[in-house]
Formats: C-alpha cells, structure tokens, sequence
C-alpha cells in the first residue's frame, strides 16, 4: 500500500500545480455565453492560456444565416481576443473562435449570444 | 521469463518509437470532436486514437464465492496501468498491464500480474458539427504472460471492438440544457484462444458492452451558458458509467457487470477520476466497490515527444 500512497501523492502534486488548462479553453467571454446583452461593440473572450499569433488563431461572429458581421480586426493580446461588431440587431449570434496555444495545441469553440 | 520478455519488448517498443518521434509540430487536442471534448473515462475505453496514460487505476472489489463453494468469497484490488500512442494518424497502439492482489476469505493473501493486454484502435469516422466519432480496434490478452497465483489465463483472448463517442451539442436551443450530455461506449466480443481448459470447464465469448453518460459543466460553462455560481465546479464532470459482461455459448452463465456513478475532475496536468462500483447482481459481487483513475495529458507533459502521430504528421505550424 506504500507504493499507492507514494503515487497519490505524486498525482496530487502535479494536479496541483495549476488548475487552469494546458490547452487554451474559453475561461470567459464578454458578452457572456448564452447571455442576453443590449447591443455590444466588441466581442471579448478570455481563455485560459496565452495564445500564439499565428494565422490560425481567430475570433468570429456570426449572424443567424451564417454570415460574418464582425469587423475582422480581431486583436490578440496574450490570452485574450477582441474584435469590433458594428451595432447588431435583435438576434441571436454565434462566436466562433480558433486557438492555437503557445504550448502548441489547436482548439476551437462556439457559442452564442442574445442581443434583445 | 515469458511474461517479463513479453512486457519488456512490448514497453520499450512503445515507448522507443515516441521517444524517437520528437518534431516540433503543432498538435491537435486529445479527445475533441466539433466543441465536444469527450474525457477518457475510467471504465469505459473512449473512442479517440490518442497518446494516452492512465497511471494507475486502482480498483477495490469483492468478488463472490463460486457457486460450487470451492472459492471462498474473495476481496480484490487491481492496479493496472494504460499506454497507448498514436502511431499513424487516427491509429494508435497501446499497452496495459495489471497487478492483482487477492485475499480469499480465511485464507492467505496472494498477487501477481495479470496477462499483458495490448490493443490497437483507429477512427474510422468522424462528424465534428454533430460530435460523433466511431472507431474499430481490438484487444489481445496475451496468455501465460501473467501469473498463475492470480488465475491468469493460460490462452490468449481476441476482442474485436466498436467504439463510439456522441454529443448533445446539436440539440436545438429549446433544450440546451440537454447539450452538455454525451455518451461514449463500446461493444467488443470476447473470443478465447482455447474453448475448454484441462479441467473440463469451458471459457465461452463473451459479449462486453460498456458506456458511459457525462454531463460535461465544462462544455455548459464554454458552450450553452455561463452559470456564475457554477464556477467553482467548472472542471467537473459528473458520469455514470456500465460496464457489463455477457457470455454467449459453451454453457454460458449470467451477464455481470457494475453501474458506477462517479466524477472526473480536470487539471492542467492530469484528469483524476473516482466511481463507485456497484454489481448489477450477486452473481458480480456482494458489495459495492470503489475505482480511482488519473489520467497524465502526456500531450501537455511532454509535447515535442507526445500529442502527434509518429508518422505522417505533416501539420504545418503557421497555419
């Protein structure tokens, strides 16, 4: 039971190091996810590791149909990205973001958000 | 002699072949289909041809007496441990072996290993928008590697099997409530390299179907809606998982199985899983069991050497 003992210790250490993610996950986003906001002027989202500014590495919006609406002047700012909307209508859009993390993993995600 | 070779050769391939693939490339996330990341689930082999540790897995388990009382009522604890890495894209190989300890009721305490199992799985299909995957693979439990003490099988055992991931996330908004569900499973069949043993029993196939169902505070917090009071628990993955037996000819016998009901909790480094283990008759056991799994993202520990298939990976890192 030594060794089981040993190794748990061992795990819980290295769980313990940090809780925040390797690969660079949504941590939060401005306007929230799923949230219902009065018509933004940028879309902010914050993930949850620094990212690389390679060409991969994109924050979208999206109207219902499908359509870009955002003004494609995304800025990257260690683990932020933030790109300018111009003022968006009652509806329901998507964001669409793209990283790719300094440690050199891909991840992607959506999500959506209510402007009313 | 035979196991320790086998276990060498089988661990040192592995482990060499990684090793020697350290390129710096960019590397695409383990377990994700679409926004879905489906976690490697404690019971349950999930669907994804990635590098893969699992060190250890520690199970507690009282087994029941055999029904001709020959074999006392026995408590069980397995500690096995899981390699598997992608050699070519989407197809890995992966290495597992376990030690038993047994301690049969009023008897002497005993442990060995069990037979070294190696596998081989590759995704034959993948839907992102709607978060499925199936793969094919197989497992071969390699026989006599392990120690007679324990009751290793003397004869190798083939399972052929289908594994398979899916997501809610495609569900209409209506019930976006629903989106962080998902399941993954698999349906293997089990075939013994010897259909009887010297004393006259008889090993039947057997059908071992197993799934997993989560509900991913993960995927609800990025993907359906920030819940700020859920933040604490944002890591978290609750699950039931079911792990069942079923033989199919030479005599048969009961479907065994446990249902656990558990949690994985997902770090930087590491994904630390804990179910109870409850038999779904007597004939699996008499009480509830217990089961812990961390899993080690090598892909994070190590990326130049792990997260990559060691041939064909052709990803360029500016796109």
């Amino acid at each position: 039971m030594n060794i089981i003992r040993t190794l748990l210790i061992f795990i819980l250490t290295l769980a313990s190091i940090s809780l925040a993610e390797a690969h660079a996950f949504l941590d939060h986003a401005e306007p929230k996810v799923g949230s219902t906001v009065v018509a933004p002027t940028q879309v902010e989202v914050w993930m949850t590791m620094a990212l690389r500014k390679k060409t991969y590495t994109t924050l979208q919006v999206f109207d219902a149909k499908g359509n870009e609406v955002d003004k494609r002047d995304v800025v990257i700012s260690e683990a932020t990205m933030t790109v300018s909307v111009p003022k968006l209508g009652a509806a329901t859009y998507t964001v669409a973001w793209k990283a790719l993390a300094v440690c050199g993993h891909k991840t992607s995600g959506t999500f959506m958000f209510t402007v009313e | 002699m035979l196991s320790i070779q086998f276990r060498k050769i089988a661990v040192a391939t592995l482990m060499a072949v990684a090793a020697w693939n350290s390129c710096t490339t960019k590397l695409e996330a383990h377990g994700f289909e679409g926004d879905r990341f489906f976690p490697p689930t404690v019971a349950t082999d999930d669907p994804f041809a990635t590098d893969e540790l699992s060190l250890p897995t520690i199970s507690f388990f009282n087994n029941p007496a055999s029904a001709d009382g020959v074999t006392p009522k026995t408590r069980e604890i397995d500690i096995s441990s899981e390699f598997d890495k992608e050699i070519f894209p989407k197809f890995a190989l992966g290495v597992t072996e376990t030690e038993i300890f047994l301690k049969p009721q009023g008897q002497t305490g005993t442990n060995g290993f069990d037979n070294l199992s190696l596998s081989a799985k590759y995704q034959v299909f993948e839907n992102a928008p709607h978060e499925f995957i199936l793969s094919v693979g197989g497992e071969v439990d390699l026989g006599g590697s392990g120690s007679k003490q324990i009751g290793a099988d003397s004869y190798s055992t083939y399972t052929p099997t289908l594994y398979y991931g899916k997501g809610m996330g495609d569900l209409p908004n209506a019930l976006k409530y629903l989106k962080p569900f998902a399941v993954t499973g698999t349906l293997g069949y089990a075939i013994p390299g010897e259909a009887g043993n010297a004393d006259g029993s008889l090993n039947p196939d057997v059908l071992q179907w197993a799934f997993a169902l989560e509900y991913s505070l993960p995927y609800l917090q990025q993907h359906v809606e920030e819940v700020e009071w859920l933040r604490p628990l944002k890591d978290f993955i609750p699950l039931v998982e079911f792990s069942m037996e079923t033989p199919v000819n030479r005599g048969s016998g009961f479907t065994t199985g446990t249902i656990n009901p558990g949690v994985l909790w997902e770090s930087k480094y590491c994904q630390i899983g804990a179910e109870a283990q409850i038999p779904v008759n007597g004939s699996t056991g008499p009480n509830i069991g217990a089961i812990f799994q961390v899993q080690f993202f090598i892909d994070d520990l190590f990326p130049k050497v792990f997260g990559h298939p060691i041939f064909f990976n052709h990803e360029d890192d500016d796109k």
